[in-house]
């Protein structure tokens, strides 16, 4: 399944344990699980890591399809139905290895590879 | 396990002084926080707290780990690693929070950070040897988070009691909880008065150890 770098625009055909630790190419943490040429198009408008610029682009999504659903999660973790509202996928968070956000009904996911792997460093100690 | 073995583990454990981790879970105002401060003020340090408590949901939106405190139940010891998580839920809304005053940017502010903290609390869960499963009695506990982490739990193998929180409150049902999952440990405690803290602890030093 082809990802690609939602910084710059890297594309990989295969998942490689490199791209655990952020984009072999720019270091960038955020790739883009591309399904079609929507999607494609959706990847270029995202630029930053993290839930917030995901956000921007759900909101797009939600003006597009009015008659949204609460939705079905099969594959995604967390679905963005507007800022500030989440719905989590908690067996999906569970069980998989990568986070993937849906923002869009059209099959367009965010993937957040790394996440689970970088953990340990971020972890507050209490002194 | 070759008693050599057995012997070099157990060397091991003492040199390192590795404590037993147990991680605090349940859904937001469970009272995780709570009993975690609960432990800590019991065993540790009476003036100090893992982290705030609140009636609003989602006050703990980081892990938050607290070391070395020695539990002790009945002559039994268990040296302990606390970890306080932020509240597994299925959906989180920024609206919910509006009541409680916060303004629509904080509101937004504390579900994203929300999010990211059922994140963390999931991968936590690699790390520890034992959970605290908290449930507020007086609601009920047959939820899809609930239900998801107890699989969870018995799938890797990890150790949990359940503790069946707030019985001082009137409407607190108990026994609706260990009707709903019978084939494990529930203990009804109040983490806010301090009720039946004991058994808890008893508990903990049986299945942690
Ligand atoms: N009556 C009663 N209230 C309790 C008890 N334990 C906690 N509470 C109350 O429940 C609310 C939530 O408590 P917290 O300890 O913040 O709950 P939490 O599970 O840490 O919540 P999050 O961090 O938001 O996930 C607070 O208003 C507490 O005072 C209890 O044993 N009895
Ligand atoms: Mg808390």
């Amino acid at each position: 399944m082809p990802h690609k770098c939602t910084r710059c625009g890297k594309v990989f055909e295969e998942l490689s344990d490199d791209m655990l630790k952020g984009c072999p190419a720019c270091g960038n943490k955020l790739f883009f699980y591309m399904r079609s040429a929507a999607a494609e198009e959706l990847a270029g408008r995202i630029r930053v890591e993290g839930i917030e610029e995901v956000e921007d682009v759900g909101a797009d999504a939600e003006n597009a399809s009015q008659t949204m659903q609460m939705p079905q999660l099969d594959i995604e973790s967390i679905r963005i139905l507007k800022p500030g509202v989440y719905v989590l996928n908690l067996e999906a968070l569970f069980s998989k290895e990568e986070i993937i956000m849906g923002i869009k009904e059209d099959g367009s996911y965010v993937i957040h590879l790394p996440s689970l792997f970088k953990t340990k460093r971020k972890r507050k100690k209490e002194k | 396990m070759g008693l050599r073995r057995g012997l070099l583990l157990l060397l091991r454990r003492i040199l390192r002084r590795r404590n037993t981790k147990i991680g605090i879970y349940g859904a937001p105002n469970a009272g995780k926080t709570t009993l975690a401060n609960r432990i800590i003020h019991d065993f540790l340090d009476n003036t100090e707290d893992i982290g705030v408590v609140s009636e609003i949901p989602h006050e703990t939106r980081r892990a938050f780990r607290k070391e070395g405190i020695l539990i002790t139940a009945k002559g039994a010891k268990l040296r302990v690693d606390i970890v306080d998580t932020p509240g597994l839920a299925t959906k989180i809304d920024f609206h919910d929070f509006l009541a409680y005053g916060l303004s629509e940017e904080e509101a937004k502010k504390r579900a994203k950070e929300a999010t990211e903290g059922v994140i963390e609390a999931i991968k936590w869960l690699d790390d520890l040897d034992g959970v605290l499963l908290v449930m507020d009695a007086t609601e009920d506990p047959y939820t899809q988070a609930n239900i998801v982490i107890i699989g969870n739990l018995e799938a890797r193998g990890i150790p949990f009691i359940i503790v069946a929180n707030k019985v001082d409150l009137k409407n607190a049902a108990p026994a609706r909880i260990k009707n709903a999952f019978p084939q494990h440990v529930v203990v009804p405690v109040s983490a806010l008065k301090g009720d039946n803290m004991e058994k808890l602890y008893e508990e903990m030093a049986r299945r942690f150890r």
